[in-house]
């Protein structure tokens, strides 16, 4: 592998010094003169037909600059990522809280949120549907008449009956998860312009600027170049602003008043409105030989993607994708639904349905471990995936595969080493510790079938610096610091010399989402071809300075050199002098094809995938059996990115990672009862906070490197959530001997497990 | 709606105001219940009870202080939970009342929610009421008409609902200091370490004579009755014995026997229930001296 200089080392990330002083910049911060305030009305019900809407009183009130309504969507009526199923504003019916019905521009929020109140809508309430299991019924309500089944995936491989009958051991278990809310800070917000010759420009933070431009695009009608977007900085966004969010009502605004436009939703429209995880309901059947080797696996999942599309569908194709765990099995009947009801909407979200199914496999997998009396790592690394091996839906690894390797670390990190000594001495003596493991592997990429590229530019700026550009936006993860550190290694330049343009379709090629652990990999493998192209303008320049063939010129960091003559060097800084003087660009562009598996599942799209992130997880816990409590006292993580471009960074997003999947296995649930948000604030919906954490999170990176990744790299934003739910649901029954089903794992559910163990 | 803001600057301006407004007005201290409720009441559509004058009593000075005289303590109503918990005197005389306030909120709550605005609030759940109610507290109210001082048993309705007149403004909250030779617990539980509404909550204060039975008890319990109230019977079960295992127990059981019989049988209680009883049980050896975390 090439020598680097910045990939690899702890480069500070480069908004790490705005953000930390306050002085970056959010979308919602940004202000225009003369800007008009936006305030969308949202449903009255879960589900109802829309009979009259009447604006009248709103348009009168004074400061109402205009209300809009369905008729003044000039365009596609309609937005979604995979189908546009959601209204941007509803016509004839609601199919959930969320449902935007009218948009009102103000002199102020205030005023807007006063013009939203009297607005008359009548409605025709329709019975509801919140359940998905009655929502596939012939006799249930309808919330879109093409019917409540939005997508169905069903693989069969091998002779799963055969390997029941051969089996030792056979669990079978029906779980269930809860609707996690991606809970960025900053909730859905943004701001727009529009120029005397309608040109509109949208701030707005977002996973993937090109196709909010083709989403807004679509809705107004309107040609995709008048249109700009600017997703970066996002202030968090987890998958849940990959979707449409305010984007395309801020451009109605400013389409329809010639000002400038802000929208902020509240915290509580934000839960209402915004995007979810799929609550999904899983039974799963797996058997055993008796010396370990998992024999076969029957899955059904059924997934509520609420009131629409969005992800949904290629949601429950990831599901079952992953829901044989990294581990080999040979016989599977895989079946997975995403149903329509009235419960909000899920779409995409960290992890990608991965989280669900994970949790259930690696319980599973602990049962079948634990009626074998066998060491928990051991069935893993017997059944765990290596390179060539064929995994559940038929496809060969042909990719790096780092799963062993983190088992092996994870086996030695001291937690691991130490747990017989850590667990006997709980706080107190109604106390009780248990240390969990599980593990997990993470498709990188869209998968097979869908079309996955990416584009880069490098362009010598006169000062001898580079702008470098890459449209995945920064949503927190920290890619933008990946890119310098890659783009420098490639240009071969300092990254001070290096200036970050990310996520504006104004000032950077397509390089599609920031989703997916896909932005490294693909920004990455384009910027090593811009630079390429770069390093020849280059060349040809130098070689004309130094009087030397072309082909005699080797890049070297900071300047071209004369191979040789090695004493004839010119510098970038000079080079770039001369391109102003000579009126010359130098300038390289990258386009980057995803490679994908081999393996074609007829009639899918999404599944498989070529490439994985992998990862090995354990938690220490402390469960009071008064209360049934649970403390995530220590974690370890450890990932597999390929190569770590940034350890510092892998290492904050495996941190952030653990805590997130520690509140979907303990606290966090968007309830949600007949249609009606109930947990519409944080001090309902339970978010750990930093005294949650546990004491210690210990990260150990074991790279294995990925010959078609950037220096290596692959993708590690996902797979850090995942398995750290069930191991602390593996490591609460390590203490009490109680198998957590249902997730989140509250004290009650902790409570009713133990209380029922003691009386069977 | 219009909203009025006034900011008197005197107890005496206040009262006034408030006398002159009774019907169109309401007392804001720190805010972190009425800002809240505010906008709940907006984003669940139905606003309620519209208040048109917020006042804002902050500016008033001398209403913040914990004093220790003559055997008894008064804590200035806007006296913010940090500020108690911080207190050397509340840390000394009743620390469990210091543990109760330093569980509220996070800091940025603590640093502006005031003991005032908790007990006016009337929040099952609030963390000052349970020691309060242990220390048989009483308020100062005060108004035009003069003021007037309640048990602070007596001051509540139900959730959320007192006896406190439009007018009134709670001065502060004082109760005799308990003796040297008592102990003290606070325990609560939440759904997390921190910014946790307590699920459950009860404050214990006992004192064991010289022949080593427990000769005075308070068991208050919180978030488990519609209004704080000691549960004497529990209370009954400790006088006279000499601290041991069964009557702490069945001091614990009446807590959850008492919070049946107020609150009904719901879907939590079979959680509710038994856990009560665990918490008050550790809150009683805690206030023995026997701390099992
Ligand atoms: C995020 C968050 C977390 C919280 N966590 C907790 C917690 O863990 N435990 C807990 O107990 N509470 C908690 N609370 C609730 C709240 O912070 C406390 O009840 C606090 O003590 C209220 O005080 P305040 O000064 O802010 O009252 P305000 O909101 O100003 O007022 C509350 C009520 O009291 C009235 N009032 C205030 N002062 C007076 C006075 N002197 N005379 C007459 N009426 C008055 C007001 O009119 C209003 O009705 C939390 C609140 C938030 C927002």
């Amino acid at each position: 592998m090439t020598k680097t200089k910045w990939v690899g080392t702890d480069v500070t990330r480069i908004d790490a010094k705005d953000k930390v002083c306050g002085t970056l910049e959010y979308m919602s911060d940004l202000s225009f003169p003369n800007m008009i305030y936006g305030a969308v009305l949202r449903s009255k019900y879960p589900h109802a037909l829309i009979k009259k809407i009447d604006t009248k009183r709103a348009k009168e009130l004074d400061g109402v600059v205009t209300v809009l309504t369905h008729e003044d969507v000039p365009g596609l009526n309609g937005f979604g990522i995979a189908i546009p199923d959601q209204p941007v504003l509803c016509r004839d019916k609601v199919r959930y809280m969320g449902d935007a019905i009218a948009l009102v521009g103000a002199e102020s929020k205030e005023i807007a949120e006063q013009a939203l109140e009297l607005i008359e809508v009548e409605y025709e309430p329709l019975p509801i549907v919140d359940d998905p299991e009655e929502a596939m019924l012939d006799t249930s309500p309808l919330v879109h008449e093409t019917g409540n089944i939005h997508n169905h995936v069903k693989i069969e491989r091998g002779d799963v009956e055969a390997a029941f009958n051969e089996a030792y051991v056979v669990v079978e278990n029906t779980y269930f998860t809860p609707r996690q809310m991606h809970a960025f800070l900053e909730p859905e917000s943004g701001v727009a312009t529009i120029d005397d010759d309608k040109n509109i420009t949208i701030w707005c933070g977002g996973q993937h600027p090109y196709r909010d431009q083709l989403q807004v695009a679509r809705a107004l009608g309107m040609n995709p170049r008048k249109i700009r977007i600017i997703n970066t900085p996002a202030g968090g966004a987890f998958g849940g602003k990959d979707e449409i969010t305010v984007q395309i009502y801020l451009a109605l605004l400013v389409l329809h008043t010639d000002r400038p436009a802000k929208i902020v939703l509240s915290r509580e429209e934000s839960v209402i409105a915004g995007m979810k995880r799929h609550p999904m309901k899983i039974y799963m059947k797996t058997a055993a030989a008796a010396d370990g080797t998992i024999l076969a696996n029957e899955v059904r999942v059924v997934s509520d993607t609420g009131a629409y599309a969005s992800l949904g569908g290629p949601v429950i194709g990831f599901a079952i994708e992953h829901s044989c765990g990294a581990y080999r099995v040979e016989n599977v009947r895989l079946e997975g639904f995403c149903v329509y009801t009235n419960n909000g909407v899920a779409g995409a979200f960290r992890g990608f349905g991965a989280n669900q199914v994970t949790f259930a496999v690696e319980t599973q997998v602990d049962m079948i471990a634990e009626k074998l009396g066998m060491d928990r790592l051991e069935i893993r690394k017997k059944n765990g995936l290596r390179k060539g091996d064929i995994a559940a839906l038929g496809h060969k690894m042909e990719a790096s595969v780092g799963l062993l390797r983190t088992l092996e670390a994870a086996e030695n990190s001291r937690l691991w080493q130490l747990r017989e000594e850590l667990k006997a001495k709980p706080g107190a003596p109604h106390k009780k510790r248990g240390i969990g493991i599980a593990c997990s592997f993470q498709g990188c990429g869209l998968g097979k079938g869908l079309p996955d590229y990416g584009a880069a530019t490098i362009e010598l700026l006169p000062n001898g610096q580079f702008a470098v550009g890459v449209s995945c936006p920064e949503i927190g993860q920290g890619n933008t610091t990946a890119f310098v550190q890659i783009a420098a290694d490639y240009i071969r330049c300092s990254i001070d010399d290096i200036v970050m343009l990310s996520g504006d379709t104004g000032h950077t090629l397509d390089s599609g989402t920031s989703t997916a652990s896909r932005s490294v990999y693909t920004g990455g493998n384009a910027l090593k071809l811009a630079a390429g192209n770069l390093h020849s303008a280059i060349s040809t320049l130098a070689a004309e300075i130094l009087s030397v063939p072309e082909s005699d010129i080797d890049i070297e960091y900071g300047s071209a050199v004369s191979k040789s003559c090695p004493e004839k060097t010119v510098s970038f800084k000079k080079i770039a002098e001369l391109m102003v003087e000579r009126g010359k660009t130098i300038k390289g562009e990258g386009y980057f094809i995803w490679p994908v598996s081999e393996t074609e599942l007829e009639g899918y799209v999404g599944i498989p995938h070529l490439l994985y992130s992998y990862i090995t997880q354990i938690a220490l816990v402390e469960v009071n059996t008064l209360t049934g409590e649970t403390e995530v006292l220590e974690a370890v993580s450890v990932p597999d990115p390929g190569k770590a471009i940034n350890p510092q960074g892998v290492e904050g997003q495996s941190e952030g990672g653990v805590v997130m999947g520690m509140g979907y296995a303990l606290t966090e649930d968007t309830i949600i009862e007949e249609g009606i948000t109930l947990t519409r604030n944080f001090s309902t919906y339970i978010l750990p906070t930093s005294l949650d954490m546990p004491c210690e999170i210990e990260t150990i990176i074991a790279e294995e490197l990925e010959p078609s990744g950037p220096f290596g790299a692959k993708g590690i934003g996902e797979a850090v959530c995942v398995p750290i739910s069930p191991a602390i649901t593996n490591a609460i029954h390590d203490a009490c001997g109680v198998w957590m089903k249902q997730i989140p794992a509250t004290p009650e559910r902790v409570y009713t497990a133990l209380k029922s163990k003691e009386v069977p | 709606m219009t909203l009025g803001f006034i900011r008197p600057e005197t107890v005496y301006e206040a009262m006034e105001f408030l006398s002159e407004h009774k019907d169109n007005s309401r007392i804001v201290a720190g805010a972190t219940d009425v800002m809240v409720q505010m906008r709940s009441a907006k984003s669940t559509g139905h606003a309620e009870e519209k208040p048109l004058w917020m006042v804002d009593i902050t500016n008033i000075p001398g209403l913040s202080y914990v004093n220790f005289e003559n055997g008894i303590v008064r804590i200035g109503a806007m006296t913010t939970h940090r500020d108690i918990a911080r207190s050397a005197v509340i840390r000394d005389v009743v620390p469990f009342l210091a543990d109760a306030c330093r569980s509220v909120g996070s800091p940025q709550i603590r640093t502006r929610g005031t003991i005032g605005g908790n007990i006016v609030n009337a929040s099952p759940a609030a963390d000052s009421l349970p020691p309060l109610t242990a220390l048989s507290a009483r308020l100062r109210l005060i108004s035009r008409k003069g003021p007037r001082d309640v048990a602070l048993e007596e001051f509540f309705k139900g959730p959320y609902r007192t006896i406190i007149e439009p007018d009134e403004i709670l001065e502060e909250v004082y109760f005799e200091a308990p003796e040297s030779s008592s102990g003290c617990a606070f325990l609560k539980l939440g759904r997390r370490e921190s910014l946790a509404i307590a699920r459950l909550s009860v404050a214990v204060l006992l004192d064991v004579d010289e022949s080593g039975k427990i000769s005075k008890a308070a068991i208050a319990p919180g978030a488990c009755l519609p209004m704080p109230a000691r549960i004497t019977s529990a209370e009954e079960a400790l006088i006279g014995e000499i601290p041991n295992e069964e009557a702490v127990h069945s001091a614990s059981l009446e807590v959850g026997e008492e919070m049946v019989r107020v609150s009904g049988v719901r879907w939590s209680t079979e959680y509710k229930k038994p856990v009560v009883c665990a918490l008050t049980k550790r809150a009683i050896w805690k206030a023995l001296g026997v701390d099992e975390d």
